[in-house]
């Protein structure tokens, strides 16, 4: 009966499956519709409307290639730089681990087209560093480089914060064990830890790709030219959509493709449970291990947080002695924080049956399940709106311009961000405990809310305030779908960098900033670390 | 373990009780009860327009609740929208947007038409020219020549600015100046040109702003851009080295494209959406477009910026504005087959 | 299998458990194939068997967690499983310990053993007495992740006992400890399980552990009970062959039967079988007698102190293994005389 390999010589859960509740797969269907809207709509318009070819086949294949290029790019340095700051900040007793965290997840909150432009205020022969610093020419990062850079920053809190949760609990008398055989501590993280924290690892892996795919902000500023380059330029210069939409299936083509792909690789994910006996040392670092650890989290924290933020006060100051004002950003942050909430707690409340549906239900369905929550997340934001816009339009008119589509929006872009930290935190709980709950008089309803949300809310709480964060500085869907007068930060940002007024972009900027770092702080400290 | 749980629910009670607040503004719930807003789809930013609107509300005691994006953005929602839209206004960019949306359009009034110098605004009457917008050849002092600037569209796309040249091929000014040029000298010869242009490998950048940034900071030499730009960032604080140069030509390069307003016919305040429209056009707007947003005042006798020539100095190709709208598409294609996209 | 019982009695009443013609699939693989068990009241029975014979996937379906295609179960005299009832595992009355134990994590010992009390009036005292039992007064406010192995099977057991079921499921309860620890495990257990007068369904591989904590046995194979008795009459009457070679060590000689008697080397031996038969012998049933005169030849001999294990060769050249008390003193090459105390035969 137990005759699968495993990593671990444990019995293989998947045979004590049984199947899940019909009222499962009937939430998880409602969960996913939000998502389905946009896609459906979108295949509805090209298949109705007909395809339109603009862009010639050879150069469409040229902006894939860079596209993906700079995906596994992005994906191969922030994982492995992730994985690294979640280590040291867990595993070790590095003093002020938790600050480190903190000030690592941080640029989590800054957009990616903030940082490309702050990239390039500091760089240049009259940027913010050359001024400060009196350098002579300190030189503008742009092009793949410039946009890996930019992304990297971007990417590199997403791998952390779904990694510590996972790294904190993981086993280090297995590591023990693998040192024991005679592994070395490389050897045993490679062959031991690596392969435990696999979903994980999957999971950022893909969020962090396909965000990649669909970024347009970061790239288009840093001149480097991706497919999503092509969707907007057609969306720019054309009153017709649907050379753009056309473009935007094909992406989502592409990414559907990719999850797959990213699924066979990952085959069978391993399940570490609650192993009676679990011991977790921390690992002792020597001085030399400490300057280590200072110096590249220090190189790490400079680039993707001192300096932009630098380069933000830089531009505030500035426009503020040149008798600049403000304007009202508090008022943005108001609302900004309002529509993102709303959208994080409805994405981790969602995520839940999903997640159940994805990690124990045996069937075939299950892997499509999963596949389709990627669908909406890998578009470029504006084909979202669009795409949202058009089914508000035709089928829900009175919807059409509210902060609830706005929500709807989010929740359809950003819901595999808690599916994944969802399911992940899901695999980690047996069956058994669940089973137990159960046997022990429970009825399956009430198993849910006293056991297995309790044991995921760790990760729903990850996930939530993820969502949360990229909510916070979603541009291109908000500002489609928002009612009349609605304004956010990110919203106000794009308004005055557009229009070349950079320190209220600077001063917006910072608030985001700042709104945004205190639950980050908090979710870090309180949830990721206890 | 309870106490995260606790957390969550106050979270999740916060955030109900937010969306609560938030969840009915479509119909403007910050304005009183009594009058519906006027609803003014705004292709320029608050920013610009913002203070604006808050002046007119002062003036005329009219609400008004707007929806910023980019022009051919919220040209297509209008068209999309169709008869259900709620706005009541369009205040956009560029003379293309308007010209898409003229059919859903009233026909402006002779007494707002008469105020603008008739080839700033629809020969139709569909849409009134508000302020306007010259394009420019934007360099640093430090590295280019004022005597062998660019003066016209060939040597714009001069072999001696190779890798030199900033331009923005999404944008929508780049494109509105594309379209002007099949206008006035066809598609054969605007393909030509953008094929010359991209064999200088021109630096790629997503809009005005940021070529103007990087001229700046150094990075590029000269760009192609409208002319206010620069005079906002100078306004900032920074630019020294940076000058706009109008080009003589008289052809596409040294182009004049107006923003414009234009009242949909379906409005149900019609008479408040002219007055926003004159509003637009008296002397004190004027003025604040002169001297905060830096372009050109239509409305003869305001004066625009100082270091600006006067507008009627600039030799700009005399076209049919209302053609531009025609002539986006192709200009699109154009782009695309010459490889700048 | 007719007769599961040690007596012949078999009213239901004093069944647990009742279990009649399971099947059960996983796609291609049978787990359980027409399986039948009795268990009574108040006992410990143990079902063992090699890893992949379908016990674990008996004991879910016993507790709930697993539908079977065919069959019926009752608990206490009321149906659970059958063709017009599939009673929920909440619904069941029946604890389980689980092999890994399950504890919720997030929970400390007395809200993990308070979790299945139903009732909110004697709860306290419940979940009092039930830690008392399992001896872990003083841990009540411990996180599972603050106790050793040990400690958390016992809040396990503790949290199963606590809501007073009819009957307990234990799932390889031992195999996630030292085996130093086990066997003081195992006996505490049973002491437990004794003192509560509970019923308990053991599940294990390990049939040393099967005879030494059980009331009752039952040899699974393939999906299938082979035999259901008490240890003794298990390892002493085993139905055949492989029953007895799974149970303990056994050596096999072939022999022939004729009128109730089987002559074989080492003597002859009542049987209720006619013709070719083969006869089991333990070596602890054989005796080793020195003697120069001997037909048998020791051949190997391991001394393990308490007692040792001597090899011997017959004339026909059959080996056969004697366990006998340290006092025998043989050595390789070595002639002696071997004296069987009981065999048992099957037919061939």
């Amino acid at each position: 009966m137990t005759t699968q390999s495993e990593v671990l010589s444990q019995p293989a859960p998947a045979q004590k499956r049984r199947p899940i509740a019909r009222w499962w797969w009937a939430l998880a269907a409602l969960g996913l519709a939000p998502t389905l809207i946009p896609t459906l709509t979108l295949v509805g318009a090209v298949l109705t409307g007909g395809a339109v070819a603009s862009v010639p086949a050879v150069r469409l294949a040229e902006l894939l290639t860079n596209t993906l290029l700079l995906a596994a790019a992005v994906t191969g340095t922030s994982v492995a730089i992730g994985l690294g700051t979640s280590w040291v900040t867990t595993r070790t007793d590095l003093p002020g681990a938790r600050i480190f965290s903190i000030l690592v997840t941080l640029p989590l909150v800054m957009p990616s087209y903030v940082v490309a432009l702050t990239l390039l205020g500091a760089g240049g022969s009259r940027g913010v560093i050359t001024e400060l610093f009196g350098l002579v020419s300190f030189p503008t990062i742009t092009g793949f480089w410039g946009s890996w850079l930019a992304l990297t920053v971007f990417a590199v809190p997403f791998v952390h914060l779904g990694a510590v949760p996972a790294i904190s609990k993981l086993d280090t008398s297995l590591d023990d064990a693998a040192r024991g055989l005679g592994s070395s501590r490389w050897g045993a993280f490679r062959t031991v830890t690596l392969p435990l924290l696999r979903p994980t690892i999957a999971a950022s892996s893909l969020l962090v790709a396909l965000y990649t795919i669909s970024d347009f902000g970061a790239v288009s500023l840093l001149r480097y030219d991706t497919f999503t380059r092509a969707i907007y330029a057609q969306f720019a210069g054309r009153i017709d959509r649907r050379p753009a939409l056309t473009l935007a299936v094909i992406l989502m083509a592409v990414a559907v493709a990719v999850v797959i792909a990213e699924r066979r690789l990952r085959r069978k994910a391993t399940y570490h449970r609650n192993r009676p006996g679990r011991t977790q040392m921390v690992q002792h670092l020597g001085p030399m291990g400490r300057l280590w650890s200072y110096t590249g989290l220090g190189v790490l924290i400079t680039v993707s947080l001192v300096i932009p933020v630098t380069v933000l006060i830089a531009w505030v100051s500035r426009g503020l002695s040149s008798g600049q004002e403000l304007g009202d950003v508090w008022i943005d942050a108001a609302r900004s924080l309002g529509v993102s909430l709303a959208a994080a707690v409805a994405a981790a409340v969602v995520a839940i049956p999903i997640a159940v549906v994805i990690v124990r239900d045996r069937t075939r369905i299950a892997p499509v399940v999963e596949t389709l929550t990627w669908t909406s997340y890998s578009l470029p934001h504006i084909t979202v709106g669009i795409a949202l816009v058009t089914f508000a339009l035709e089928i829900a008119r009175p919807f059409y311009q509210t902060t609830l589509l706005v929500v709807v929006a989010y929740l359809a872009m950003f819901l595999p961000i808690t599916v994944g930290t969802a399911s992940d935190a899901l695999r980690r709980i047996s069956p058994d405990t669940e089973d137990a709950s159960r046997s022990l008089g429970r009825s399956a309803l009430s198993t849910v809310f006293r056991v297995t949300v309790p044991l995921m809310a760790p990760g729903l709480l990850a996930g939530g305030a993820l969502v949360f964060l990229t909510a916070m500085k979603e541009l291109p869907a908000t500002l489609l779908l928002r009612p009349n007068g609605f304004e956010t930060l990110a919203i106000r940002i794009w308004a005055t960098t557009g229009e070349g007024f950079y320190t209220r972009a600077g001063a917006a900027s910072l608030v985001l900033l700042a709104v945004s770092a205190i639950p980050l702080a908090l979710v870090t400290l309180r949830d990721l670390y206890d | 373990m309870p106490r995260k749980l606790s957390m969550l629910l106050v979270v999740t009670a916060l955030v109900l009780s937010a969306c609560g607040d938030s969840g009915s503004p479509a119909d403007g719930s910050e304005e009183p009860t009594d009058a519906s807003p006027l609803v003014v789809y705004s292709g320029r930013s608050e920013d610009l327009i913002g203070p604006l609107l808050d002046r007119f509300t002062d003036v005329t005691g009219i609400e008004v609740s707007v929806r910023y994006g980019g022009s051919t953005e919220l040209a297509t929602t209008l068209l999309q929208e169709g008869e259900s839209t709620d706005a009541d206004v369009f205040f956009a960019q560029d003379p293309a947007s308007l010209g898409a949306t003229a059919p859903l359009m009233t026909t402006l009034d002779d007494s707002i038409l008469s105020l603008v110098p008739e080839r700033f605004s629809d020969a139709d009457g569909k849409w009134v020219g508000t302020s306007g917008r010259a394009r420019v050849v934007i360099y640093d002092t430090g590295d280019v020549d004022d005597d062998e600037l660019p003066e016209s569209l060939e040597e714009i796309v001069d072999p001696r600015w190779g890798g030199r040249m900033g331009v923005a091929p999404t944008n929508g000014s780049f494109l509105a100046f594309v379209a002007a040029m099949i206008v006035e000298q066809g598609e054969e010869y605007t393909l030509d040109w953008l094929e010359r242009l991209e064999a200088n490998q021109p630096v790629d950048f997503p809009g005005n702003s940021p070529i103007v940034a990087a001229i700046d900071a150094g990075e590029v030499d000269l760009g192609l851009v409208n002319h206010y730009y620069l005079l906002r960032l100078q306004a900032e604080g920074s630019g020294e080295q940076t000058a706009n140069h109008f080009p003589t030509g008289g052809d596409a390069a040294s182009l004049v494209m107006p923003a414009g307003a234009a009242v949909l016919a379906g409005s149900d305040q019609l008479e408040n959406a002219k007055a926003f429209v004159e509003f637009l056009l008296n002397d004190t707007t004027q003025e604040y477009f002169a001297t905060e947003t830096f372009e050109f005042p239509l409305v003869p006798g305001i004066e625009a910026a100082e270091d600006l020539p006067e507008i009627d100095e600039i030799d700009t190709p005399n076209i049919n504005l209302s053609d531009l709208a025609d002539q986006l598409e192709r200009a699109t294609d154009l782009v695309t087959e010459a490889g700048l996209l | 299998m007719t007769d599961q019982t040690p007596s012949g009695a078999s009213s239901p009443e004093h069944l647990a458990i009742r279990a009649r013609s399971l099947t059960k699939r996983y796609g291609e693989a049978v787990a359980l194939d027409d399986f039948n068990l009795d268990v009574w009241s108040a006992g410990i029975l143990t079902l063992v068997g090699p890893s992949g014979c379908g016990k674990t996937t008996a004991l879910r379906v016993i507790a709930g967690f697993e539908s079977p295609e065919h069959g019926t179960v009752d608990i206490r005299g009321r149906q659970v499983v059958g063709p017009d009832a599939m009673v929920p595992p909440e619904r069941r009355r029946v604890g389980m310990v689980f092999q890994d134990y399950a504890l919720f994590p997030h929970m400390t010992v007395a809200k993990n053993v308070a979790y299945g009390v139903a009732s909110k009036t004697d709860r306290k005292r419940r979940v009092h007495d039930s830690i008392e039992m399992v001896g872990l007064a003083g841990l009540e406010d411990r996180l599972p992740s603050e106790l050793s192995g040990g400690q958390q099977q016992r809040v396990a057991l503790a949290r199963a006992l606590a809501p007073n079921p009819d009957v307990i499921l234990l799932d390889e309860p031992f195999s996630n400890l030292d085996a130093s620890l086990r066997e003081r495990v195992r006996r505490d257990l049973r002491d437990i399980i004794k003192e509560a007068k509970a019923t308990a369904v053991f599940v294990t591989h390990d049939q040393e552990e099967a005879l030494a904590m059980s009331d009752m046995v039952a040899v699974m194979r393939n999906g299938q009970v082979v035999q259901a008795a008490t240890p003794r009459e298990l390892y002493t009457a085993p139905v055949d062959a492989w029953v007895a070679g799974f149970l303990g060590d056994a050596d096999f000689i072939p022999g022939y039967a004729h009128q109730g008697r089987v002559d074989t080397p080492v003597g002859a031996f009542a049987t209720p079988h006619e013709g070719k038969v083969t006869v089991m012998l333990r070596p602890e049933d054989i005796s080793v007698i020195p003697d120069p005169d001997g037909d048998a030849v020791v051949v190997d001999r391991e001394f393990f102190g308490h007692d040792q294990l001597i090899t011997v060769t017959l004339p026909g050249g059959t080996v056969l293994r004697a366990r006998s008390g340290s006092g025998t003193v043989v050595a390789p090459d070595q002639r002696v005389w071997l004296k069987v105390g009981h065999a048992v035969t099957f037919p061939a």
